[in-house]
């Protein structure tokens, strides 16, 4: 079966450890066989957003294949192709569509709440530097919207601590979910919120890479 | 899940031994939580380099050492 692989440096799996044989010329790898217990993962194109990684990689599994919720799991499997269109560029494309969608949500709750000055400067922020420092300033107030404006200004900060694009992205994406949901996994509806919030990232990952 | 709900449940997850949902969310937060991958990969090391020692290569001390760290541990 076909799916797909985000994969860290030496192409290991950053969740299971599993390292895979990348192939020396274009063209499939060599076959890799797990032990019993210990599956190799692939993901199918609508759930990729929950796998992000440096590298993405079509992959082939084989012998017991069995889909799980988020992946899918085989015996043996393969590299068979890079897929050039996920780079660092594009992970950091993804960062900036989840600030600006966060960003575009806190700037309604701020006027909700009578901020309509912080609302105006943090809706003409139009980078991620810029979301940050707007989102940091209007955190310090009262109401949802200081509250979403902390996660907006967190989303941005912690996104550029993780020690590549792609991590970032992954960082970025759980957090504008969180906040979506309203910050609070207790709440009624945060679960809905979430998972909406990630199903539209997702159809952007896929759609901006063309799967 | 937070780090703290992630230590807890480690040992579980590399058992294989979490129900799907908590897997999921345990796996999400791996994705997103540096500190707590490296924790993760220590533990799955862990496991691999001591699952290979034999028990009857202990020593009776070391044996007893092991107990005790386990007591202690379990009494908090």
């Amino acid at each position: 079966m076909r799916a797909y692989a985000f994969l860290g440096p030496a192409a290991t799996d950053y969740v299971s450890g599993v390292r895979w044989p990348v192939p020396d010329e274009p063209g499939p790898g060599a076959w890799l066989e797990t032990e019993a217990g210990s599956p190799l993962r692939g993901y199918p194109t609508d759930q990729l957003l929950w796998w992000l990684d440096q590298h993405l990689w079509e992959v082939e599994l084989d012998g017991e294949v069995r889909e799980t919720g988020r992946s899918i799991l085989g015996a043996r499997g393969r590299l068979l192709a890079p897929v050039d269109a996920w780079t660092p560029d594009v992970a950091h494309e993804l960062t900036t569509d989840c600030a600006v969608r966060l960003r575009d949500r806190t700037a309604a709750a701020l006027e909700a709440d009578g901020r309509e000055e912080a609302a105006a400067v943090l809706e003409a922020a139009d980078d991620l530097e810029s979301i940050a420092e707007a989102a940091a300033s209007a955190a310090s107030g009262e109401g949802s919207g200081s509250l979403l404006a902390a996660f907006t200004a967190d989303l941005v900060r912690v996104a550029s601590l993780m020690p590549d694009p792609a991590r970032g992205a992954a960082v970025a994406a759980r957090i504008a979910a969180h906040a979506h949901g309203g910050g609070d996994e207790a709440k009624a509806g945060y679960e809905e919120a979430y998972a909406e919030e990630r199903a539209r990232q997702g159809d952007w990952l896929r759609t901006r890479l063309g799967l | 899940m937070t780090c703290k709900e992630l230590v807890e449940l480690v040992t579980d997850y590399l058992d294989g031994a979490l129900p799907p949902r908590e897997v999921a969310r345990f796996e999400e937060h791996i994705v997103t939580c540096p500190p707590c991958h490296t924790h993760l990969e220590q533990m799955r090391r862990t496991i691999e380099v001591v699952g290979r020692i034999p028990e009857e290569t202990l020593s009776p001390d070391a044996e007893q050492d092991l107990r005790e760290a386990f007591r202690s541990w379990k009494r908090g």
